[in-house]
């Protein structure tokens, strides 16, 4: 007998788990108040009915405080916008500035929904050629991996 | 020498070639709009492959003069190969094709063996010959490819080969001495090797001709609750797939006390562990541009992937007084589960499918059992011939996907991830109870 022999094994390797194929699916939470997808255009016209409200409360404020204000102070009556208001009303527009920000910064979605701007309906888009019919040609790269049982 | 008769065997290896490399080509197909939602159509492409592997194991020559070991070299290549598929192709609600393809794979594979032992070829110390074959088998796989124009798609593809066995025959003559001293004036070397292959690619494509349009469709009204879409937020999922690695392995076997093995053996071949994975992840989302995405994604697998390779060394005992005997060794790895923690950056096609790089940390068991057989007695009594090793390595992993909005809340995404995780040392040191007739001073 050997006392004191021994073998001894020794083994360096590199790892790399893998090179792995993966298939998810994902659930996505609601984000902040419901973020909507909309396209640029759908974003631009969406963007343009809160404000055309917004802008359409603001007149209203402003031309019913002159109103009210013209008929305080005994004048004629007011039948145009508040743009057209004379210089003796100066004081009571600048109120009605103020309380057109706050209606504007108390203004949401549902108050633009109540009263839209009316916009032209969005076209259809122009008939596209379709890609998933006729021949087509290409170029590929990546990587192959074998496993080759030797 | 007579394969029947175990007596007559130098040695028996078995192992897998994993050879790795890029591959790039070209492709033409045609599509069939056959429903509102579905696409058929044929596809075939060709591609030159840089993928290639060397193994070098050592077989025993029992009975030589001084104890040698006979160093034999494996290499395969493959060259190229090309694919005849069917696609069949559902189309997400934003225009991206989800598809499935299988049908005819070919290629050219090449097969480099030589091998190595003092005065015991004809030719010289080494003898060797290269094989070639062009080999027909079959393909599978599955890929999404999303429109960037009207012209133009991109598309990302993973597909796996099997091209059948390769088997090769090198008959190489003894020297005048060998052929004396062994009874037979020839050697015959057998290699049999399985090939395979899991091909991961992108590709561009244009299409020349359309046959009718796509019939416009009105605008998606804004959907509150289509989250998925948003690309912003945070989320949740499972994923399935499947990984394979491609780990080279240096295993020299060192007798001691040296005086009494003058020779020993060192295996250089590649574990090729294949297996599948299942998981979790979760993750989120900031739309920073209207066009860009970034986030961070963390995950967890449980990763069923493992591969073993049979090595027989060969234990060169005193020269002219012991014959040589094999040593057989059994090297497996596993992998137990992995685990990543990654940023992505993705850019939004035209029709809302994230296309997105990714990168980051990664982590994972690696467990390695060592198994040294040999006829008995030559170990220790009571000695466990096997010894198992476990390492939880952290390293770090890059690889790129495509997530494709399905429905109000969901999302499905097709990722390549490559890890590397560096590297592993073990040292297995097992007693050995040797005949005294093996002892040069008994």
């Amino acid at each position: 007998m050997l006392v004191g022999d021994w073998v001894e094994v020794r083994r360096l390797k590199q790892i790399s788990t893998g090179e792995g194929a993966f298939m998810s699916i994902i659930y996505h939470s609601s984000p902040h108040g419901g973020r909507k997808t909309l396209s640029q255009s759908d974003g631009d016209r969406n963007t343009a009915n809160v404000l055309g409200s917004i802008d359409h409360a603001y007149d209203q404020v402003v031309y019913g405080l002159l109103r009210a204000g013209d008929r305080h102070d005994g004048g004629d009556p007011i039948s145009s916008p508040p743009e057209r208001v004379s210089g003796r009303s100066t004081m009571r527009p600048l109120f009605a500035v103020s309380l057109g920000l706050l209606a504007m910064a108390s203004c949401d979605v549902a108050m633009a929904a109540k009263r839209p701007v009316k916009l032209a309906p969005k076209p259809l888009p122009a008939a596209a050629a379709d890609p998933w019919n006729g021949f087509y040609v290409g170029v590929n790269g990546g990587g192959s991996l074998s496993q080759n049982h030797t | 020498m007579d394969p029947t008769n175990p007596n007559t065997l130098f040695g028996i290896a078995d192992f897998k070639h994993a050879a790795a490399g890029s591959i790039f080509g070209i492709q033409a197909g045609w599509n069939w709009h056959v429903a509102p939602a579905w696409v058929a159509g044929v596809e075939a492409d060709v591609q030159k492959s840089w993928q290639s592997e060397s193994a070098c194991t050592y077989a025993c020559l029992p009975t030589s003069t001084p104890p040698a070991l006979l160093s034999i070299t494996d290499q395969q290549s493959l060259e190229w190969l090309g694919t005849a598929r069917l696609r069949l192709g559902w189309l997400s609600p934003g225009g991206s094709l989800l598809y499935a393809t299988g049908g005819l794979a070919f290629g050219r594979v090449d097969q480099n063996l030589s091998m190595t032992g003092l005065a015991f070829f004809a030719a010289g110390p080494t003898a060797g010959a290269s094989f070639g074959a062009t080999m027909l088998g079959w393909t599978a796989g599955a890929g999404v490819e999303t429109p960037i124009s009207d012209k133009w798609s991109v598309k990302a593809e993973y597909l796996y080969v099997d091209l059948g066995t390769m088997s090769d025959t090198l008959i190489s003559g003894l020297s005048p001495g060998a052929a004396l001293f062994y009874g037979f004036p020839t050697v015959t070397t057998t290699s049999s090797s399985r090939v395979h292959d899991n091909i991961v690619r992108a590709g561009l494509n244009y299409h020349l001709d359309t046959v009718g349009t796509m019939k416009p469709t009105p605008p998606a009204e804004p959907n509150a609750t289509s989250t998925a879409s948003n690309w912003t937020g945070f989320y949740g999922g499972i994923d399935a797939g499947g990984a394979l690695a491609h780990n080279p392995t240096f295993n020299p076997q060192i007798f001691g006390p040296v005086a009494n093995f003058p020779v020993a053996g060192i295996d250089s071949y590649t574990h090729a562990p294949i297996g599948g994975l299942i998981g979790g992840q979760v993750g989120w989302n900031w739309r920073a541009q209207p066009n860009w995405v970034v986030g961070a994604e963390a995950d967890l697998q449980w990763l069923h992937q493992s591969d073993a390779a049979c090595i027989s060394e060969c234990l060169p005992l005193l020269a002219a007084t012991i014959p040589g005997i094999l040593l057989g060794l059994t090297d497996s790895e596993s992998l137990k589960w992995l685990g990543t923690a990654r940023l992505r950056a993705g850019w939004i096609a035209p029709n809302n499918t994230l296309w997105y790089a990714t990168g980051g940390a990664a982590w994972s068991r690696v467990q390695d059992t060592l198994t040294v057989l040999a006829a008995p007695p030559f170990f220790g009594p009571g000695v466990s011939p096997t010894t198992t090793f476990n390492h939880d390595k952290v390293g770090w992993t890059i690889g790129g996907g495509v997530e494709v909005p399905m429905w109000e809340r969901w999302s499905a995404k097709l990722e390549y991830l490559y890890v590397d995780l560096g590297s592993v040392s073990d040292t297995a040191v097992t007693p050995l109870d040797t005949p005294p007739s093996f002892h040069p001073h008994s």
